[in-house]
């Protein structure tokens, strides 16, 4: 029988066990809550006293009710320069709206007080506005915040605010073909705001550049001098870690206001660094040397023929300045010989000169993480002729991109760059398979003759004392409808410094440079571009803080093989110095 | 029924000071979150502010204005090439020109002492003397150097 049965008790009938079982009941329940409350209790101590000292140094996770759901990002990233100067930011900026009907017969002093606060609006105009006979009217996008606080104070009902989203670009005109800009619609429309335009609007992270403003400003300021000096049409202008293909300044002018971009200016929009593409003149000398040094390694002694100027059926390859004689190979870059530079080519032979070239990286568009690239214009068909015209920098066309990088290749010491505007130097270490395109020793010929060029030759006004400057003048004669302009010229010049183990790139470019009374008239690279790169290697050491070169290592190594034209040069040097 | 057993009492007493004590802190509670829910818009709106003013702050320190500001106030001009020196002793001595200090506090206008250009020979005969510092206050300039040097490598 079952003792705590309900019909048990009802059934027995006496009272006294009826009262034992009942307290039976109550001692078991009390003893049950006495036992939960006692798990409660112990389970309290051992959460707060001694699992709460463990975790004392744990992350803590709030439960709160006030823990905001993570925000979500609703404005672009930012984009920096290599010191975390600010490039592009997107701003929360408010814009005034009014509704007419909630304004009604206030709108006259409504418009007498939006006027107090913006000036440049006119009564009449503000009335007629809150006049209209509509729900909606814009007064102002765009506000200041101290404009929105005057607004406030007033406090007129009729009057609201929309957040709106602004990208400003902080260094305006500076970077603008680097950077690029956004459509009204927060959409990238160039450069960089472009390339990166999904990750810029889904990313939290900053677009760190390689950018550095300080020399940025200081390249655009002397190419902008030298431009406006020679009366040019426009510029361009680089400067780049020969090692590791940072960008750290580049410019094309004429450059834009991001903030406002209009269709007017497709020629400021232009982007002459990487989208255009010319024909380079001499600066491509630069690598018909290095093919026949790295070809057929050639000593400084060989000699070519520049008596005569060469015939090729209708066309006759002649000298910018004719030597009339039989040059060595350091005379003939140092001359700037299109006849010795077209006889090397040919020496190399037309299919090995051209694998040399298109190993460099000249013959396909760069890649770069802007979307201005431009494709450079290689002859379709190659022949004995191209060769010859190309060994000279005529007849193909690359862009200032393609030129630096390849340029740098060769003189970081052989080993191909990759040009890139995004520092970030995990990837940078991983990416770097290095392909070697010309062997330690022809680079380091070519770093001796760039230097010859600049003690000895055109590009003379190149120099910084203390920095062994390296460089090459290009002046090429603009071609319009098939002919070549005397008179419209690009002159260029690519500096490398210092020229015994290279750091920087410096690219210079000037369309169209007139001849001035400083110059006696003349408007070719070693008077125009020269000067600017040299200035331009001046700030970028005062800002890297580089310490001048104790020796100059490279000066005067190859004098050995330029001393035939000793009465000669002597002669022409004197003339050009006591020219000017 | 003895309804007012010490017992009895003493559970009301800490049920009413437990309920109490219950709706105090969930009370104060309720006070932190909305106090932490300002905070944190408050956060919001200085962190928008902080955005705008670094903004300025690039906008303002822009090299073409920086540039512009220190040639027109302070007769600066841009940095070039010869300005970066190989080491500490390239310096040049900074020596006191009386000369110069005396021309250079005195005013213009006053007139009463001639200026260091308009000197005399013989005070032009003076100046060279203190360009050259003699040898040993230049050994104790670049000993002072040294132990400069020696001091901040050391730490």
């Amino acid at each position: 029988m079952y003792p705590f049965n309900r019909t048990s008790i009802h059934l027995s009938g006496q009272k006294r066990s009826a009262l034992d079982m009942a307290r039976g009941r109550l001692m078991l329940l009390s003893l049950f809550f006495i036992l939960t409350y006692l798990i409660v209790a112990a389970r309290i101590v051992d959460l707060t006293i001694i699992q709460g000292e463990l975790k004392k140094n744990e992350e803590t996770v709030s439960y709160l009710e006030a823990e905001p759901v993570r925000p979500k990002k609703n404005h672009r990233a930012d984009i920096l320069d290599r010191n975390g100067i600010i490039l592009a930011r997107s701003l929360k900026t408010s814009s005034l709206y009014a509704d007419p009907l909630v304004i009604g017969k206030n709108a006259e002093t409504v418009a007498r007080d939006l006027v107090g606060i913006f000036p440049e609006m006119t009564y009449g105009e503000v009335l007629k506005k809150l006049q209209e006979k509509r729900r909606f009217v814009w007064i102002k996008r765009n506000m200041t915040p101290d404009d929105q606080y005057r607004i406030l104070q007033i406090g007129h009902p009729g009057l609201g605010f929309q957040e709106e989203q602004r990208r400003i670009y902080p260094q305006g005109a500076l970077a603008s073909h680097l950077v690029g800009y956004t459509s009204i619609d927060d959409h990238g429309l160039g450069g960089l705001e472009s390339g990166f335009d999904k990750l810029l609007m889904n990313g939290d992270e900053p677009l760190l550049t390689t950018i550095d403003i300080r020399i940025q400003h200081a390249l655009r300021r002397e190419l902008a001098s030298a431009v406006k000096k020679f009366s040019g049409v426009a510029g361009a202008g680089m400067v780049m870690d020969v090692n590791t293909g940072e960008i750290l300044a580049a410019t094309s002018l004429p450059d834009f206001d991001p903030h406002k971009v209009t269709d007017k200016d497709k020629d400021a929009l232009f982007n002459r660094l990487t989208l255009g593409v010319f024909e380079p003149g001499s600066t491509f000398k630069i690598f018909t040397t290095a093919a026949v040094i790295e070809n057929l390694s050639v000593g400084m002694d060989k000699t070519y023929d520049a008596r005569e100027p060469i015939k090729v059926g209708r066309f006759r390859i002649s000298d910018f300045h004719p030597e009339r004689r039989i040059m060595t190979v350091p005379e003939v870059f140092m001359h700037s010989s299109n006849i010795g530079s077209v006889r090397m080519a040919l020496d190399v032979g037309t299919d090995p000169f051209r694998h040399f070239l298109a190993d460099l990286g000249l013959f396909r568009a760069p890649e770069i993480e802007i979307p201005e690239v431009g494709a450079p214009l290689v002859p379709r068909q190659w022949k004995e002729i191209n060769t010859m015209t190309v060994a000279f920098g005529h007849g193909v066309a690359v862009s200032p991109l393609q030129l630096v990088t390849a340029a740098s290749s060769i003189m970081n010491g052989g080993i191909l760059v990759k040009p890139t505007l995004v520092l970030d130097k995990s990837m940078a270490e991983k990416d770097r398979k290095s392909v070697r395109v010309v062997s330690e020793k022809t680079a380091h010929r070519m770093r001796q003759l760039m230097r010859l060029n600049v003690t000895n030759g055109s590009g003379g006004k190149a120099e910084v004392k203390g920095y062994n400057v390296g460089g090459k003048t290009g002046t090429a004669e603009k071609d319009s409808g098939g002919r070549y302009e005397k008179n419209k010229l690009r002159s260029s010049f690519i500096a490398f410094f210092p020229a015994e183990n290279p750091r920087y790139a410096v690219y210079i470019l000037v369309d169209e440079p007139k001849g001035i009374k400083e110059t006696y008239g003349y408007a070719t690279a070693g008077w125009v571009a020269a000067p600017t790169a040299a200035r331009v290697i001046e700030s970028v050491v005062a800002i890297e803080g580089m310490k001048p070169q104790e020796n100059d290592e490279l000066g005067g190594t190859l004098s050995a093989y330029v001393k035939t034209k000793e009465q000669i040069a002597k002669e022409r040097q004197l003339a050009s110095f006591t020219a000017h | 029924m003895r309804l007012f057993r010490i017992s009895n009492l003493l559970s009301l007493v800490l049920a009413t000071f437990f309920g109490v004590l219950l709706f105090w802190t969930s009370q104060s509670v309720q006070t932190k979150e909305s106090e932490l829910a300002k905070a944190r818009k408050n956060l919001v709106r200085e962190q928008e502010t902080v955005r705008v003013l670094s903004v300025e702050w690039d906008y303002l320190n822009r090299p073409q204005r920086l540039e512009k500001l220190a040639s027109e106030q302070l007769g600066m001009k841009p940095a070039g090439g010869k300005g970066v020196l190989r080491a500490v002793s390239d310096i040049p001595e900074p020596v006191d020109l009386p000369v110069m200090d005396e021309s250079y506090t005195q005013p213009v206008s006053f007139g009463a002492q001639p200026t260091a250009r308009d000197r005399t020979p013989e005070s032009a005969v003076a100046v060279p003397e203190t360009v050259a510092p003699s040898r040993v206050e230049k050994q104790s300039f670049d000993r002072l150097i040294q132990s400069l040097d020696a001091e901040s490598g050391a730490q």
